[in-house]
């Protein structure tokens, strides 16, 4: 009689402990979308967003995933192929949304986000978007969200701010050419610039070449802007192919200064080119821009985790994520879009992101602040104006 | 000087159409191999330019062979549009293999040839720029002789202009197939070797070579391998030219316009036979 | 063709039941999946009806759904019309462009012909992209609106918000392809564009206006492939210069050769499977595109004449082979 009591008892006992281990062992998971190109011309923008997602999910699991409702959660990051076509895009939000489930999809691009403008609301997603076109917030879309500086409201302001610089610094810029990369992002960039840079008093734009994404050699659009004589010559993409520009500005013998827009950063330029062939060159700094020991930590982290430089669009996938989680764990709730939405404000302020993103608005917009870079012997000095 | 590009991918495309009637879209893609096997080369043995180019030649002429054997010949018999398919995945198979390979990131291929500047007739040149002229020439040189002096070029040329007539001639079509298309193959691996330092190598740089180099061959005349060849350089210099005077934007449309236009009036290209 | 016997008629009538009841029956990415199928079904039929019937290799119907699509949405968007008038418009366009690469096109044959279509398509997609000013360009048109709800005299309106109703409107407009297709191939313009597929000089000999029928059936193709492309634009409510170039060409040649070229179902077949083989792949994620690659040489070395010339090949040995057994 003894003994069994006692056998059954160590059952049961046994059976407690290791369920509770299992239970307390067991977590769930956190399941949100992102859509980006991950082949094609736009495999490697894609890929190195995709990495920044990545980077924040397993840098949260590692700490121990996240607290939502009092339960633990991993993050997991569902990709998503969008092959940069829009019709594949949909493909990618309906499997997502329908059979993974996912009540948020993070997209690199407004040629994916807004076709699933059309129907996020209806199937429950919060979008979130690095699109830079100003529609993206302006089309009375409860669960968009842009995580990217709108240009429309940042330009103007930071265009003062570089001709403050050249003021106070004596360096005569009024004319330049702008050289357009073929992409919505750099369309709408080039065209925010030209409007706001000839509203300074003696600004004038030459002449605007613009190239497709891919192309490798641009003699034939420096020497058809080079004749006007430009002060200096506006770039709008990332620093690969602006490298390039440059090498072969210099080659055609431009040797004025580089505009940078903020796609790409000084730090990158300098690993590509020369010192003396960038003196001078200003850049739109948001804070990617700067050294500080958060992004140099994250740089380092992401170049020994991948192997290859991290782009803005990797500290945006970056920043991106973290402020998802933080909101999903402010809301409490990892399916009912309307409340990550609303938490989304809240969730921003509270964390320090190294882009300095801050107040969303209701409509979905934030402001990233944006700085004048200035390269000289090889090194990024900022200047912020007089605040 | 970017025509010199095109020319040699469309010689590929204009021997391997003539010979085996196929469209190989895959030789963007295997230029873009080409570039990869001269990046690697340079990477790991300094400076020697000359090495790398050959690597690309002889690499990619192996990956041709193979090709022909394996994916183009058991087409053959079918109609011309399957071996088009077949291309097109060959293409999605080369890219997506040297995406996940290599990784998307841009390549730089640091040519000892891509620092000094030299001006010629007031134009300011790197000297990899000239070298990439130089090579090209010198091998549609050799490929003009070969195809015409030689007796593998005489077999060649027989097999594109009656594939019946060359067998009864007592010449292997098959082997010449694949020595075809091993050469087309190596033409377009060397030519993205020679893109490499002044543009950069990654794995989609062949889809827009490829377009532009079907279009140079059309424009040629197919079967024509000196149209290819002056073809190319038109096709450079309509694009340099349109730009300048017309429009930059357009600049990529004006070679395929053209293209349209003389199709129109002159249906063979301007070099084709009749 | 088809074979006119009893079950090919209720086989035809399952299909069209299953494709009636399917959005009820799967989820919002199967469904998705479909309403893609159709449209793409569309343009996959109006290329086959020159590369099919009549044996011209045509690279350039990406551009022409693109002029439909851009069409349309911009005489809505920016035009306030009527989304049915655009129709019309939409589909005259396209077939202006078509007749105009036609007359181009006249003298040529095989390759020429291929890379001629192949370089007008490009010019077509890239006008579409750098004249921004009237096309937003690389921006894109966004937000086009669903199809301008139709006043049913009495009984209210037939609304197109959802995209059940313009799943069906896709369904319909695709089935009306079909039997126009049908009716025009068994007609003496059908005997025409066979001849000329067959050999043109023959037919010229026997008489065949080669001009009137060549630019007949490249209107009417680009017609149809424009009526995809209003038809896309409507469902994806976004346009990109992205949509009218040389992917979604090649992607419809694929379709038609996948499917069966020359077929009445090798467009619609190939355009199912294409669409649903890369969505199974995703599996293989970074694979995915590699595997498609393999898998489009696989079939075309074993199936040359396309799913449908396979199974119609499996048939024929299957009726052959009771008469050799039999003594």
């Amino acid at each position: 009689m003894m003994a069994s009591k006692r056998w059954m008892t160590g059952l049961v006992l046994a059976m407690a402990v290791t369920f509770g281990f299992a239970a307390a062992g067991k977590a769930e998971s956190f399941k949100f979308g992102a859509t980006a190109p991950l082949s094609g011309g736009g495999a490697d923008y894609g890929i190195a967003f995709e990495n920044g997602v990545k980077m924040a999910a397993d840098e949260i699991n590692k700490a121990g995933g996240a607290m939502i409702d009092g339960k633990k959660y991993t993050v997991d990051p569902v990709f998503c192929d969008d092959e940069f076509k829009p019709d594949k895009a949909v493909n990618c939000g309906k499997e997502l949304s329908a059979q993974q489930k996912v009540h948020v999809i993070m997209t690199s691009s407004s040629l994916a986000a807004f076709p699933m403008m059309g129907f996020n609301q209806q199937a429950g997603f919060v979008l979130m978007a690095t699109s830079q076109t100003p529609k993206f917030t302006a089309m009375g879309n409860k669960l968009a969200v842009r995580f990217s500086n709108n240009t429309d409201r940042t330009m103007g302001p930071w265009v003062n701010l570089i001709n403050q610089y050249l003021e106070k610094s004596g360096k005569p810029i009024k004319k330049v050419a702008v050289m357009e990369v073929n992409t919505e992002l750099g369309k709408s960039w080039a065209d925010n610039f030209i409007k706001a840079w000839t509203k300074l008093p003696g600004g004038k734009v030459t002449g605007k070449a613009s190239y497709d994404a891919n192309a490798t050699d641009f003699y034939p659009q420096l020497s058809a802007l080079l004749p006007g004589e430009p002060d200096a010559i506006v770039l709008t993409t990332v620093c690969q192919p602006s490298a390039i520009v440059i090498k072969q500005a210099r080659e055609l013998g431009f040797k004025g200064p580089f505009i940078n827009s903020a796609a790409c950063s000084g730090e990158e330029l300098v690993k590509l080119l020369p010192p003396e062939q960038i003196e001078g060159t200003l850049f739109e700094l948001s804070a990617w821009g700067f050294s500080n020991p958060t992004i140099d930590a994250f740089r380092k982290n992401y170049e020994a985790t991948y192997h290859v430089l991290p782009q803005l669009i990797s500290g945006l996938g970056y920043e991106g994520t973290r402020w998802l989680v933080r909101s999903v764990e402010r809301a409490g709730t990892i399916d009912d879009a309307a409340k990550i939405r609303a938490a989304m404000p809240a969730a921003l302020a509270e964390q320090k992101n190294m882009l300095n993103m801050a107040n969303l608005d209701e409509k979905g917009d934030m402001d990233i602040p944006m700085y004048v870079g200035v390269m000289h012997d090889g090194k990024i000095t900022v200047f912020a104006g007089d605040h | 000087m970017v025509g010199s590009i095109y020319a040699l991918i469309a010689m590929g495309v204009a021997m391997i159409y003539g010979v085996m009637n196929v469209p190989d879209f895959a030789l963007g893609a295997k230029a873009m191999l080409g570039g990869y096997v001269a990046f690697f080369m340079m990477a790991s043995f300094h400076q020697a330019y000359g090495a790398a180019l050959a690597a690309s030649i002889i690499v990619l002429a192996i990956v041709g062979l193979g090709v022909e054997r394996w994916i183009f010949r058991p087409v053959a018999k079918a109609p011309p549009i399957n071996g088009f398919i077949s291309a097109f995945g060959l293409l999605l198979v080369f890219e997506n293999f040297a995406l996940i390979a290599f990784g998307s990131s841009y390549r730089r291929i640091l040519s000892p040839y891509d620092r000094e500047m030299i001006n010629i007739l007031g134009a300011n040149l790197t000297m990899q720029r000239l070298l990439v002229v130089i090579i090209a020439v010198a091998l549609m040189i050799a490929m003009h002789l070969f195809i015409r002096y030689t007796r593998l070029g005489a077999a060649i040329r027989a097999s594109a202009q009656n594939p019946r007539g060359a067998v009864l001639c007592g010449i292997h079509t098959e082997r010449i197939a694949g020595i075809t298309m091993a050469i087309g193959s190596g033409l377009a691996g060397v030519a993205g070797a020679l893109i490499g330092p002044i543009g950069m190598v990654y794995p989609s740089m062949g889809d827009t070579l490829i377009v532009k180099a079907f279009v140079i061959t059309i424009l040629g005349g197919m079967g024509s391998i000196l149209g290819a060849i002056l073809g190319g350089y038109i096709l450079g210099l309509i694009e340099a030219l349109g730009a300048m005077y017309i429009s930059v934007d357009y600049k990529d449309a004006f070679a395929f316009a053209i293209l349209v236009l003389v199709l129109a009036v002159r249906p063979q290209g301007l070099f084709g036979k009749a | 063709m088809a074979p006119r016997t009893a079950t090919s008629v209720l086989a035809i009538l399952g299909v069209l039941v299953l494709a009636i009841a399917a959005p009820f029956l799967v989820n919002d990415y199967l469904f998705h999946l479909l309403v893609m199928a159709v449209i793409w079904s569309i343009l996959a039929t109006s290329l086959n009806l020159v590369m099919g019937y009549t044996g011209l290799l045509s690279l350039a119907h990406g551009a022409f759904f693109g002029m439909g699509a851009y069409t349309s949405a911009l005489l809505v968007t920016k035009c306030g019309w009527n989304f049915w008038a655009t129709i019309p418009a939409a589909m005259a366009v396209a077939a202006l462009v078509g007749v105009v690469l036609g007359v181009l096109t006249l003298r040529l044959a095989g390759h020429y012909f291929a890379v001629s279509t192949l370089s007008f398509g490009i010019v077509i997609s890239l006008i579409l992209e750098k004249w921004d000013d009237l096309t937003e360009g690389a921006r894109g048109i966004s937000s086009i609106p669903p199809p301008t709800p139709i006043p049913l005299f009495g009984l209210g309106e037939l609304r197109f918000e959802s995209d059940l109703a313009r799943y069906y409107l896709a369904l319909a407009v695709l089935i009306l392809c079909l039997l126009f297709v049908w009716r025009l191939v068994h007609s003496a313009i059908g005997r025409a564009l066979e001849a000329i597929r067959q050999n043109e000089l023959l037919a010229s000999c026997l008489g065949v206006n080669l001009v009137y029928y060549k630019l007949l059936a490249f209107s009417l193709s680009a017609a149809m492939a424009g009526l995809a492309g209003v038809l896309y634009s409507v469902y994806i409510n976004y346009l990109n210069p992205v949509d009218a170039g040389l992917w979604n060409g090649f992607y419809a040649v694929m379709y038609v050769v996948i499917g069966g070229m020359g077929t009445f179902w090798g467009p619609i077949v190939g355009t199912v499977f294409m669409v649903t083989l890369p969505e199974f792949l995703r599996v293989f994620q970074d694979y995915r595109l590699l595997l498609l690659g393999i898998l489009l040489i696989i079939m075309i070395t074993f199936l040359p004449a396309g799913i449908v010339g396979g199974i119609k090949a499996l048939w024929r040995r299957g009726m052959a082979r009771p008469a050799a057994s039999r003594p």
